[in-house]
């Protein structure tokens, strides 16, 4: 039986990370955001096809960081489970060429890795919220602004794209996905 | 098909008598759009011939009719409102808009016609809207009463005893509570005692008191009790005590708010008379109203009127045949081509049937300019292949193109938004099947590993395995997106000859990027070479900030792999719903009902959060990537001179 | 070296507790950036809910173009129209007879309505500020209470030129309307911020111009506003206030010295009235007093950012030989601050600031209208009335 208990943990860890940060930012982003919306659907109920896309527009970061968890979890093969993920190291020692334990722990790190770039990078979805926010408001005054304020917002989610990029490059990079 | 439709400068001179069958004539055809003549005529000779057309007096006897056509209406309105469309049924199964014949009327039998239905419709209104006012306010007031008799309800007192008689004046009301003894006390003192002050406590801070006073000193009371925070009621006509009262008005109130009921129901029957007739009217008046106001943008001399117009190129010599015919010849007309081309030309964008519905997303970030390129013929294919790409799935592929063809069969048959939307959508979705078959994305994994039909397997690559190749793939879309834009930026400012800009903002970048395929074939000189040429361009060009343009080009490439983001976010998630409506179906008894609810209900949502992630990013790659290479909008609209009519049909 | 050799060498038996620190050190250096941020955010939210529908408010004030629609308008009647397709529609409904008045008390009605939804609907925090700038409406309401007992006009006629909003109790207003002499009303306000008034009766009752109690009241009000905005501890929407509220203690008492000096009177009998505070540097204001024309005024205000504003607005002052155009330069300049806080502070007081400001302007330009028209004056005529954002 061989110890790969902290390359679990790790892993989890990472999962973990990777779906609360993104969590907390798009909850908190969506949330401003539809304060806004219901603002101005209090005063004009016709503002709710508005509302609704820019609301939606910080949601992505979470989606983000729910693939990254389920991403690192199939790399990891935790999701088939503490044997999954014996496995996985098992294929992966061979692959690199270092003893299982080894591997076990450059997956579990991975792993952490990961799940920082994308939920840490989830964490933009606050920012995109309160532009969002702003983006109703000034919609609701101005209705020709609407496709420069969707701009406007969806720059903050570039860089949620480019933490799921390295989440998902280093899964790919150090073979836990990918042929 | 590049460039908005080429427009004309029109200019009419023609016989005043002709002016108004002039005007009738344009406004059917409705392709002119007049502008001011007035604001062009600064030179003082001009104005020496010409004086400003003044405004039809008919207009303002149109405006008072409208607005009793629209006091019939809104008061019809208000009763009987018309039934309208919600959301769903607007989008999916909306009710054909209401058509109203009407008689061709215009001048001033309109205004005669409209005398007399106005006379009629009032006749017939005036006494139920009377009657159901009448009924109203009397309803109000006994709400109000039963409001302030409510505070009184426990007051034990025989109302019909709180009267102003010759000798006595009885008050009754309420009071701040801390304030009572006050009252009485200064009561008794203005009276020399002789009153009667009764008070209870109702609530925590008021109190109903009762005043009984000499009626010869009862102006000085009542001012007092007013100085005292008395809050006084009006009982008269009540007697009993005051809950009995109470039961009495409500009594009341019942029955008048059934003859409110029959009474709106008359109205409402009235209304299906009108109603329609009503809006035909106030429709025709309208149109009538938009044709005496054009005039006042005209010039005129004694017998003849000027008009300066902007007009399609291809719609010259038919209206030119027009105006001959109407004006019997007795007419002027000339067009120009102006040049340099004036700031505020109409902006008419002409695409080929399919294209056309794309323009939506152009206007969305900005009309072009006149003499700028409509960019809808470069955007509607690639933002296809972009949505296609960013949602990878021919299931979900599938259920865009339901939901385009749904929108154009149902909504789109009346409203052209929802049209062009549902153009759009049934394009997108079909790009998202052809993307989805080449990946071989079925509800994610779900047709290969659940189902097991290896047919299905991918076909150039599988998106979620050969993460590299994507992501090669799409950098290289992106690169080829770029270099078309700016291929187009650098034509446009050449065309343009504003050299500096077409070689700071766009050549640079070609020396610099084959510079770089150079070096990555390894012919090191060479490329190195055309690196530098590059960067010395745009050094001299934008100066020491030039790296900034550097690093931002980079950032543009690098932006399109959020279509790898978008597209392995749309399987990711599509396999972890089979996963997990896989695992819930291991429960006993409801796992197969959970499983398929799962399922369902999974799929749909990352359909729909995807669907709206590849929509707005795919605005976007075109918007700040594409558009800023070439694209600057702002073109002012197109608006001929043409009837609105909305519910009419002559 | 492999992680074991990693953690020995820093002193942990083996590789997870050192991994342990680590995350636990991140932890704490991720809250410690991240609360001040949540902080931030938190008050954002707070006013992203009100300031979204402040603005879906202010989206329905009439805009620029269709007022100068209304100016061409012929009768009321087709002001009455033209409002029609606005929110003073259902107000409108109610109006019995089409006179300029009529449309001034469904304007009153309708202002008060909406400040009053401001008023529910911001944030607890910004209560308290807005009702320093609704106090303004109190003012307004003694002002024509002043006036209405004053030429004896019935109190319910006075009650219809009402905006009841503001601190005042309604009772209160009631028991002013109701009485019958300036004594009553003001012995009346007693207990209220303007009790002080009862010191200009004496006053009064030498000049009998009503104009004392209402410069007086001003006073009152700005004076009592900027003691709120100055001693309070600073932060950004105070700040903003405290912008907005120097403007206009500014061109309060600008407007003052402008219609002194063109009447000629001299420095000791104005400087009583001049609103303390403000922007306006007192050594500054002192001298305007002194001067004795209005070109001089003017001249003096030169370094000031009143300076270009009312300069623009000499020429038609030398046509006219009206103050009006000056009054409306500075009092578009106010309005521009307004609208300048709302774009620039989009989470926080800045939208309600610019919707109070620019709906005051709407209200005035309206009444201006449909005066004008009433009285028969040309558009040219009544356009030189109409109050524009300043640039």
């Amino acid at each position: 039986m061989l110890d790969v208990s902290t390359g679990v943990a790790l892993a989890a860890v990472g999962a973990g990370i990777s779906m609360g940060a993104a969590a907390i930012g798009s909850g908190i982003g969506v949330g401003i955001a539809g304060a806004a919306g219901a603002g101005a659907i209090a005063e004009d109920p016709n503002k709710f096809g508005t509302a609704l896309v820019f609301q939606a527009l910080p949601q992505t970061q979470g989606i983000y960081g729910f693939l990254g968890a389920v991403l690192i979890m199939i790399g990891t093969g935790i999701l088939g489970g503490f044997a999954g993920f014996e496995a996985a190291a098992n294929t992966m020692a061979g692959l690199v060429g270092t003893t299982p334990e080894n591997a076990a722990l450059i997956m579990g790190l991975a792993a952490v890795g990961g799940g920082l770039s994308v939920g840490l990078a989830g964490l933009s979805a606050i920012g995109q919220g309160i532009t969002a926010a702003g983006s109703i408001g000034a919609v609701s005054k101005e209705p020709g602004a609407f496709g420069k304020c969707m701009v406007l917002t969806v720059m903050s989610e570039t860089f949620a794209v480019f933490g799921l990029l390295i989440t998902i490059l280093i899964l790919v990079g150090l073979k836990l996905l990918g042929a | 098909m590049f460039r908005p439709v080429q427009m004309r400068r029109l200019h009419i001179v023609a016989l005043s008598k002709y002016k108004y069958p002039l005007m009738k004539r344009l406004h059917e055809l409705g392709v002119v759009q007049i502008t001011d003549v007035g604001r062009m005529m600064d030179s003082p000779e001009w104005t020496q011939i010409l004086e400003n057309q003044p405004s039809d007096p008919a207009i303002r006897q149109i405006t008072a009719h409208v607005m009793s056509l629209n006091k019939i209406i809104d008061f019809f309105d208000a009763v009987s409102p018309l039934p309208e469309d919600n959301f769903f049924k607007f989008l999916f199964r909306p009710s054909p808009p209401k058509v109203i014949a009407a008689e061709k009327l215009y001048g001033t039998k309109l205004l005669e016609s409209t005398d007399g239905l106005l006379e009629e419709a009032n006749a017939a209104v005036k006494e139920p809207e009377e009657r159901l006012n009448r009924v109203t306010s009397e309803l109000g007031e006994l709400s109000e009463k039963v409001e302030s008799l409510e505070k009184i309800r426990d007051f034990r007192v025989d109302l019909a005893d709180v009267v102003k008689t010759d000798l006595l004046n009885v008050f009754i009301g309420v009071a701040p509570r801390e304030r009572t003894d006050e009252i009485s006390n200064k009561l008794s003192e203005i009276t020399d005692g002789i009153c009667y002050v009764a008070s209870q406590g109702i609530f925590e801070t008021e109190s109903v008191v009762l005043v009984a006073a000499l009626t010869e000193k009862s102006k000085d009371v009542s001012d007092h009790l007013r100085r005292l925070g008395f809050e006084r009621i009006d009982v008269s006509g009540l007697s009993g005590t005051p809950a009995d009262a109470l039961s009495e008005l409500n009594g009341r109130i019942a029955a008048l708010n059934s003859e409110a009921e029959s009474l709106r129901s008359e109205v409402a029957k009235i209304a299906e008379i009108w109603r329609d007739k009503l809006l035909a009217h106030r429709e025709l008046l309208l149109i009538e109203r938009d044709r005496l106001d054009v005039v006042t943008n005209f010039m005129r001399t004694d017998e003849t009127f000027f008009l300066v117009g902007w007009i399609p190129a291809t719609s010259i010599n038919s209206v030119k045949e027009e105006v001959f015919k109407v004006t019997k010849g007795y007419s002027v007309v000339k067009e120009t081509n102006p040049n340099p081309t004036p700031e505020d030309t109409p902006v008419h964008l002409q695409n080929p049937p399919f294209i056309r519905h794309f323009q939506l997303l152009t206007e969305l970030f900005g009309r072009p300019k006149y003499n700028e390129i409509d960019p809808t013929f470069m955007l509607a294919p690639a933002f296809m292949l972009f949505f296609g790409i960013m949602l990878t799935d021919a299931v979900y592929g599938v259920m865009m193109t339901v939901l385009g063809l749904l929108l154009l069969r149902g909504g789109g048959r009346y409203s052209s938004s929802v049209k062009d939307f549902g153009v759009i959508f049934t394009a997108i979705g079909c790009a998202t099947i052809g993307f989805g078959i080449l990946t071989g994305g079925y509800l994610g994994d779900f047709a290969r590993e659940y189902v097991g039909i290896t047919a299905l397997s991918p076909i150039i690559f599988d998106p979620m395995v050969d993460v590299q190749f994507f992501l090669i793939l799409v950098l290289v879309i992106g690169l080829i997106h770029l270099n078309l834009g700016l291929l187009l930026g650098f034509k446009e400012n050449v065309q343009r000859k504003e050299y500096k800009d077409a070689f700071g903002d766009q050549f640079w970048l070609f020396p610099l990027q084959i510079g770089i395929a150079l070096l990555a074939m390894g012919m090191d000189l060479a490329g190195a070479s055309l690196c530098l040429i590059g960067i010395i361009i745009v050094a001299i060009i934008h100066g020491p900030l030039f790296f900034f343009d550097i690093t931002g080009y980079l950032g543009d490439v690098l932006s399109y792999a959020r279509l790898l983001a978008l597209g392995l976010a749309t399987s990711g998630i599509a396999m972890t719903v089979n996963i997990l409506s896989s695992m819930v179906e291991g429960v006993p008894l409801i796992g197969i009902a959970l499983g398929a609810l799962v399922f369902v209900i999974g799929h749909i949502f990352n359909w729909g959060m995807n669907g709206l992630g590849g929509f707005v990013h795919g605005i976007r790659l075109h918007y700040v990537e594409f558009f800023n290479k070439f694209y600057e909008g702002g073109g002012s609209e197109y608006r001929p001179y043409r009837i609105r009519r909305e519910l009419t049909r002559e | 070296m492999t992680l074991e050799e990693l953690a020995a060498s820093l002193g942990f038996s083996s590789f997870p507790p050192l991994f342990a620190v680590a995350l636990a050190v991140a932890l704490v250096v991720g809250l410690i950036i991240f609360v001040p941020i949540l902080l931030r955010v938190i008050e954002i939210a707070n006013y992203a809910y009100s300031n979204s529908r402040i603005q879906v408010m202010s989206s329905r004030i009439i805009p620029e173009e269709k007022l100068k629609e209304m100016i061409e308008a012929s009768s009321l009647a087709e002001v009455v129209a033209a409002l029609e397709a606005t929110e003073y529609s259902p107000y409108l409904r109610e109006m019995m007879d089409e006179r300029s008045e009529a449309i001034e008390r469904a304007l009153n009605r309708h202002t008060a309505d909406s400040y009053r939804e401001v008023a529910t609907m911001v944030p607890m925090n910004f209560k308290k500020i807005l009702a320093v700038l609704l106090r303004k409406w109190d003012v307004y309401n003694i002002k024509m209470i002043l006036r209405g007992v004053y030429a004896e006009r019935s109190p319910d006629d006075i009650r219809a030129d009402l905006v009841p909003v503001g601190e005042l109790d309604p009772s209160k207003i009631g028991v002013l309307v109701e009485a019958r002499s300036l004594e009553e009303v003001i012995s009346n306000l007693d207990g209220t911020p303007y009790s002080r008034l009862a010191e200009s009766l004496q006053l009064f009752d030498q000049t009998k111009n009503l104009t004392v109690f209402e410069a007086t009241l001003d006073k009152i009000l700005y004076e009592d506003a900027w003691g709120y905005a100055t001693s309070q501890p600073l932060d950004e929407n105070l700040l903003s206030l405290k912008n907005y509220l120097a403007t206009n203690i500014d061109v309060v008492n600008l407007k003052f010295v402008f219609r002194a000096k063109r009447d000629g009177l001299a420095a000791g009998s104005i400087e009583g009235y001049l609103v303390k505070g403000g922007n306006l540097a007192e050594s500054l204001i002192k001298s305007i007093l002194e001067v004795d024309s209005v070109d001089n005024v003017v001249a003096a205000l030169e370094g000031t950012k009143y300076y270009q504003p009312v300069l623009a607005a000499v020429p038609e002052y030398e046509s006219t030989r009206s103050i009006l155009p000056i009054e409306l330069a500075l009092d578009g300049y106010l309005a521009r601050v307004g609208k300048d806080i709302s774009i620039t502070q989009p989470f926080g007081i800045g939208p309600a600031i610019g919707y109070l400001s620019m709906k005051e302007m709407e209200i005035r330009n309206v009444r201006t209208l449909a005066r004008g028209i009433e009285s028969g004056l040309s558009a040219d005529e009544i356009r030189n009335l109409i109050m524009k954002v300043g640039s």
